[in-house]
């Protein structure tokens, strides 16, 4: 069932801003080893002894991942 | 924050990073004794412990979160986290990274996120491996140098071996397809050639960065970086075409470390 929360884009456009052109590096946040649960984070961290970082994050039901802005389309904020 | 090089790189290179959603944070209340707030950050030792950054909280207890609502989470910050857990390895392991859908401990609850949701979210293509995983993907090198291009899911088992590369579904612009690639060769480098060229064509189309709260009486004072937003994601969509854009972790030049 799909569960509709606050979405707090700000945060999301402050962490995970475009680089500056110089760098051709596409974001921020993809550089980053995201692992999509803590057991596998913890497991990562026993195997190579590197420690976690934890990022809070909350979503919109996954019916609404898109919306559109003139003639291109984005993801969904609502 | 995360877009600051020596931050970004820091995490990247010494640090496991975990994207802790609602449910999530939820299902592991009693563990933190709270549920970590969209935007915070907590930084747990390997061993999985909190490690506080010297502030005190309302009550006179060590702090444990960071960020907007706490440390700011900043180069030295992360010098000194590493320094202290030092790491022992650089290994990559395919199942780190494969999503799954587990149940949480609210009735009917489930987490992670759902897959499309976060690729959504992420504006990230989804690779699907089906029967046997590849040999490459068993190999840190060639996941170094490919992991962060995707979000990485299970799918049938059994079959022959193939991945398949593909879009969130969900409000779609008209006319693009679900399906980037479906990619049945496992040599590492026809592999990763496929998947480069996956990861490209996903990006020369790749969603701009969500507006919705730009749009509403509480995000104003965002617009006047709305352009700018729209215009560095716009570049970046442009080098794509161009075929300049490096996947994350590269660095101009550099050649694929499994060959």
């Amino acid at each position: 069932m799909a569960r509709v929360v606050h979405v707090w884009i700000l945060f999301v456009c402050f962490l995970t801003g475009a680089a500056p052109a110089s760098t051709n590096v596409v974001r921020g946040a993809d550089e980053v080893f995201w692992v999509p649960t803590l057991e596998q984070a913890l497991d990562m961290a026993q195997a190579t002894g590197k420690p976690l970082f934890l990022m809070g994050y909350s979503l919109v039901g996954d019916g609404s991942t898109y919306t559109k802005v003139a003639d291109d389309y984005c993801t969904g904020v609502f | 924050m995360l877009s600051k090089p020596e931050v970004n790189g820091r995490l990247a290179n010494d640090f496991v990073g975990l994207r802790f959603d609602w449910e999530q944070g939820n299902h592991y209340k009693e563990r933190f004794g709270f549920i970590l707030g969209t935007g915070d950050q907590m930084f747990l030792t390997p061993a999985g412990k909190p490690i506080e950054h010297g502030e005190k909280t309302k009550d006179g207890r060590g702090s444990t979160i960071y960020g907007r609502h706490g440390c700011d989470t900043t180069g030295p910050v992360l010098e000194k986290i590493a320094a202290a857990h030092p790491k022992k390895s650089d290994e990559l392991r395919l199942e780190w990274f494969l999503w799954p859908d587990k149940p949480s401990r609210r009735v009917g609850g489930r987490y992670p996120a759902p897959l499309n949701s976060i690729a959504g979210y992420a504006r990230m293509p989804i690779a699907v491996v089906h029967g046997e995983i590849p040999e490459a993907l068993r190999d840190s090198k060639f996941l170094r140098w490919h992991a962060r291009q995707f979000i990485w899911a299970r799918g049938e088992t059994n079959g022959p071996s193939r991945i398949v590369v593909r879009r969130v579904k969900d409000g779609l612009k008209s006319g693009l397809s679900t399906g980037i690639a479906e990619i049945g060769s496992t040599k590492p480098e026809e592999l990763g050639e496929a998947l480069d060229a996956a990861w490209i064509e996903y990006m020369k189309q790749r969603p701009l960065t969500a507006r919705g709260y730009l749009d509403n009486p509480h995000g104003k004072w965002m617009r006047s970086v709305g352009d700018q937003m729209v215009s560095e994601e716009r570049e970046l969509r442009s080098r794509a075409v161009a075929g300049t854009l490096l996947a994350p972790g590269r660095k101009p030049g550099e050649r694929p470390p499994y060959l």
